[in-house]
């Protein structure tokens, strides 16, 4: 499992886009940094608002869970790969645990190049600061959870689609219309909107004073409703990669 | 199954949509032997050889390699075969080193040493460090067949793989599986072009339409049957009553210059010697031997 695992992060790291994507986070950071010097931020107000570039980390998740699976098909290499003495489900499962590796990774740089870049560009004491550090780290835990969940997605809508473009724009879609939905659900108050994937990523909103999307969800109803969601699409996943009938 | 046996296929049928592609398949493969599948496109070659490898599955019937069936124990079965399905795609982005190290990584016990070795063995060693996208399509091939050899496996499996290699290439890869042969490593190899089965294959199976309809020898195919010998003589018209007289049960054929019958080898003296009596003038004499594309088409058609 070690191996296969190693082999699905040398197909990541030879990739130039796995390079732009990391040069892109940093590049970005020391910008924000040169627009925003001179104020009163401190290096914690500057890690604050670097924890807002995930949802480009979640841009880039979408992109490689959709395509991890269904590029293997399109470049017609999944051939070679599964006529190895190893079952489907270890090679499925060695590719998801990559990409997990490779979405925390980028999170850990994004986390550590703030701190650097807020630390050289920014008020290096504390005293004056609302936020606190660990309320930093909190907003990076949540984004976590939702960023599992759209990797998760993502990956079984890669293994169910074969082409690679189609899987990338059908995890795109679904997942940005997804808040949609949740807006008009919760608009029309229609009650079985609670049982929505999109209605519980975001556990934020059982953080002190804050109120859930739908009436009668708490927190442990979100994470019943999470767990239930991702052991189906892991099962999904391996039940359609085991199944299929290689072709191309 | 006895124990030269490498592959055995039994019975295989494989449905797509309610339809039959693959109909009761069977036969198997010697050890130390290039085992040809022959047919028309769309005959169910490719079909066949991706059950064979596990890229598909099987509907009915078992396939056992090495005495492993595929279907009960597929990582031990897979561990026997090498195998290039079609063109071998590989990571371009990658070299060829690197993606010998990927597939090394998914079988235990490949040393560096073996990687180096089968990356001599199919002279790539110049440009093994080179990305794959740099590499011409013969090259690739031979790629292919490093990937496949890696882990030295009891049966090599090539489907169409003389596409798109010059004829070097296919006399150097024709040559190649002789010498594995010998030492002992069966190959399946699956083509349409019937003048490279004959060079190349020990048997071939012909299949048509999801069916084997024939498994022959290929000393088989040239041994078995009459030739048709053409005699080119000065009066063929008198030749012809002259042997007409002398083989009466034969078919013999008319021609402007002289005349053919299909016999065996040793009765041509016999009936050039009648001729020369005569004072008939023969100018040639030469047979002509069916082809395997004669024979296939026969078969097929």
């Amino acid at each position: 499992m070690l191996n296969l695992v190693r082999n699905e992060n040398m197909k990541i790291y030879k990739k130039v886009q796995t390079w732009v994507m990391i040069g892109l986070l940093v590049i970005i950071q020391l910008l924000m940094a040169l627009v925003i010097r001179d104020t009163e931020f401190t290096w914690i107000h500057f890690a604050e608002i670097s924890s807002y570039l995930t949802s480009i980390i979640t841009i880039y998740a979408i992109v490689l869970a959709s395509s991890i699976v269904a590029s293997e098909f399109s470049n017609g290499t999944i051939k070679l790969l599964l006529i190895r003495p190893v079952n489907r489900s270890k090679i499925l499962t060695s590719k998801y645990i990559a990409i997990l590796l490779y979405i925390a990774f980028l999170m850990l740089l994004n986390i550590v190049s703030s701190i650097i870049i807020g630390f050289l560009f920014f008020e290096k004491s504390t005293a004056n600061s609302e936020i606190s550090f660990i309320s930093v780290l909190q907003n990076y835990g949540f984004t976590s959870i939702e960023l599992i969940m759209t990797i998760t997605f993502s990956f079984m809508i890669s293994s169910i689609f074969r082409s690679n473009v189609l899987a990338i724009i059908l995890s795109f879609m679904i997942h940005f219309f997804s808040y949609i939905v949740v807006d008009i659900l919760v608009l029309k108050d229609y009650e079985l909107g609670k049982y929505f994937l999109y209605s519980n990523t975001d556990l934020r909103q059982y953080l002190n004073g804050n109120e859930p999307v739908f009436e009668g969800m708490s927190l442990g109803f979100s994470i019943g409703v999470l767990v239930v969601y991702f052991v189906l699409f892991i099962f999904i996943s391996q039940y359609v990669f085991k199944k299929r009938d290689v072709s191309v | 199954m006895t124990q030269s046996t490498v592959l055995e296929v039994m019975n295989v049928t494989k449905k797509l949509n309610n339809k039959t592609i693959i109909d009761q398949v069977s036969f198997s493969v010697n050890r130390g032997e290039i085992y040809g599948f022959l047919g028309p496109n769309g005959a169910g070659k490719t079909t066949t050889i991706r059950m064979i490898v596990g890229l598909m599955s099987i509907n009915e019937g078992d396939i056992i390699i090495n005495g492993t069936s595929i279907s009960k124990n597929f990582e031990k079965a897979m561990h026997s075969i090498g195998a290039i399905v079609e063109n071998p795609e590989m990571y371009k982005y990658l070299t060829g080193y690197q993606n010998l190290i990927h597939y090394a990584r998914m079988i235990p016990g490949i040393s560096n040493a073996r990687i180096d070795e089968v990356t001599e063995l199919v002279g790539l060693k110049d440009r093994i460090h080179d990305k794959v996208k740099r590499y011409s399509l013969g090259m690739r091939q031979r790629l292919g067949i490093a990937q496949a050899l890696l882990h030295k496996p009891s049966i090599l499996i090539l489907d169409e793989p003389t596409n798109g290699l010059d004829p070097a290439g296919i006399r150097e890869l024709r040559d190649y599986l002789r010498t594995l042969a010998n030492e002992g490593t069966s190959t399946l190899v699956s083509s349409h072009l019937l003048s490279e089965m004959e060079l190349m294959c020990d048997r071939v199976a012909i299949i048509k339409e999801g069916r084997i309809i024939d498994v022959k020898t290929l000393k088989e195919y040239s041994n078995d049957q009459q030739n048709t010998v053409v005699f080119e003589v000065d009066q063929p018209e008198k030749a012809l009553q002259l042997i007409k007289q002398h083989y009466k049960d034969y078919d013999i054929q008319l021609s402007e210059n002289g005349f053919a019958l299909r016999l065996n080898r040793e009765e041509v003296p016999s009936i050039n010697m009648i001729l020369v009596k005569e004072g008939i003038l023969v100018y040639s004499i030469h047979s002509t031997s069916k082809s395997l594309e004669d024979q296939f088409l026969e078969i097929t058609n």
